[in-house]
């Protein structure tokens, strides 16, 4: 019956993601912590390697502009393209626990939140790109506001950030997603259509400051 | 007859630093065919993709592959080259960069991507190209290593192949896929910008 009163009420384009979702039309082949990763030989090893991390260290004094680092090793367990990389978090925004995938497929983007593979691995320095639907995972993106706190989880590592600002950009304009080389920044994406579902040029992003980074003892199964 | 030891030790240490000095310079590493694909008009993001191809296969390949790459990636730069009016390709802007591959010809491309694809089965990755509505796409497919041990290829000792793919620089993240041009790098080797070239994904066990 809702369904109904929403399709006199709307164009059906606009209508056409609620009713995917209603009645499941969608292509998701992901059911929770079950995931198949279509795009690689089951027989594949856990990809686990030692790494060295030069991090920058906050200076005490807020005048000075040189950037102390220092480096540690860490063990990182580097996913495969398809594999569920990571959790997502954003507490304020509603978006709880959104699984994260390695790439940005079309196929992953149905199951979940992309991670770009031409942005550095989570936990490493530098700028994590992240992108999804604006009609499914990132659906709450636009209700993101500056000063919310973002985690961002993986197996090896749990990186924490805060919202510095929301920015709206063209397609072609790759200045958000390019490395940022020495700082930490996460980056989040979706299609920007002023507040309506669908396809767009535009892009509504998301920019995050680094607070914390909590790495994890890695469990190397037997 | 001391004077002349002393001076002639001092000789051997300064030509045994300077050949120490050498011989550590000139080891190639990863690090380096990843400068090699700066200093050749690869956007910045490609250049990322192909750090972190490297930092996840760490130890795969030799100094005499990475050799290999670097002249890969020198020869398509040397296309470029004639492209540009002043500076090097070096100094492009990523924009630039962006201009400077939408401005070849489709021969030109596929010369390119021939050359990728060839390169990078020196070193075990398989490139797959399929002409799209503008422009390409892209997988590629890491062989099997073997088993270094002479058991099946399901022992420890072996690697099973790996598939991957060159994200789009920007997704689509509207509710219909679009054809939009980005970059895209090789896995390996090579490194090919511009717009026409669409990543789409192919499921390895479709079959």
């Amino acid at each position: 019956m809702g369904v109904t009163v929403l399709i006199l009420l709307k164009p059906y384009s606009n209508v056409k993601p609620y009713l995917d979702t209603v009645f499941n039309q969608s292509n998701t082949r992901t059911n929770g912590d079950s995931q198949v990763n279509f795009f690689q030989n089951e027989d594949l090893d856990l990809n686990i390697q030692e790494v060295e991390i030069e991090e920058p260290v906050p200076s005490d004094d807020s005048n000075s502009s040189s950037t102390e680092t220092k480096v540690t090793k860490h063990t990182f367990i580097y996913p495969y393209y398809g594999d569920r990389y990571a959790t997502l978090n954003i507490e304020n925004a509603g978006m709880k626990d959104l699984p994260v995938y390695c790439g940005t497929d079309e196929s992953l983007l149905e199951m979940g939140v992309g991670w770009y593979n031409g942005s550095v691995y989570i936990g490493k320095v530098g700028n994590v790109v992240l992108a999804a639907h604006n009609h499914t995972y990132f659906y709450m993106l636009p209700a993101v506001k500056v000063g919310d706190i973002v985690t961002l989880e993986t197996s090896y590592v749990k990186m924490t950030y805060i919202v510095s600002d929301i920015v709206v950009f063209h397609e072609t304009d790759y200045t958000y997603v390019l490395p940022t080389k020495g700082k930490d920044r996460l980056t989040m994406y979706t299609c920007w259509n002023n507040g309506y579902l669908g396809m767009s040029e535009w892009r509504l992003g998301v920019l995050c400051d680094l607070v914390s980074r909590e790495w994890k003892e890695v469990e190397v199964p037997q | 007859m001391k004077i002349t030891k002393i001076v002639s030790a001092a000789v051997v240490s300064v030509a045994m630093a300077a050949t120490m000095a050498f011989s550590a310079a000139a080891a190639t590493t990863d690090k380096d065919v990843v400068t090699a694909a700066m200093n050749n008009a690869v956007p910045a993001n490609n250049v990322q993709q192909l750090e972190n191809f490297f930092a996840s296969h760490a130890g795969r390949y030799s100094e005499e592959d990475f050799n290999k790459m670097i002249e890969a990636i020198n020869s398509v730069g040397d296309t470029l080259k004639s492209r540009i009016s002043e500076g090097t390709l070096a100094d492009l802007t990523e924009d630039q960069k962006v201009e400077l591959f939408k401005g070849l010809t489709e021969e030109e491309r596929q010369g390119i991507l021939t050359k990728a694809k060839d390169t990078a089965k020196q070193f075990g990755v398989n490139l797959t190209f399929e002409k799209a509505d503008k422009g390409y796409n892209v997988l590629w497919t890491l062989d099997a290593e073997p088993a270094t041990s002479g058991t099946d290829s399901k022992t420890d000792t072996s690697k099973a192949a790996e598939t991957g793919k060159v994200d789009k620089t920007v997704s689509n993240t509207g509710s219909e896929a679009n054809n939009t041009a980005a970059a895209f790098m090789a896995a390996m080797a090579i490194a090919l910008a511009g717009t026409g070239i669409v990543v789409v994904a192919k499921k390895n066990k479709e079959n």
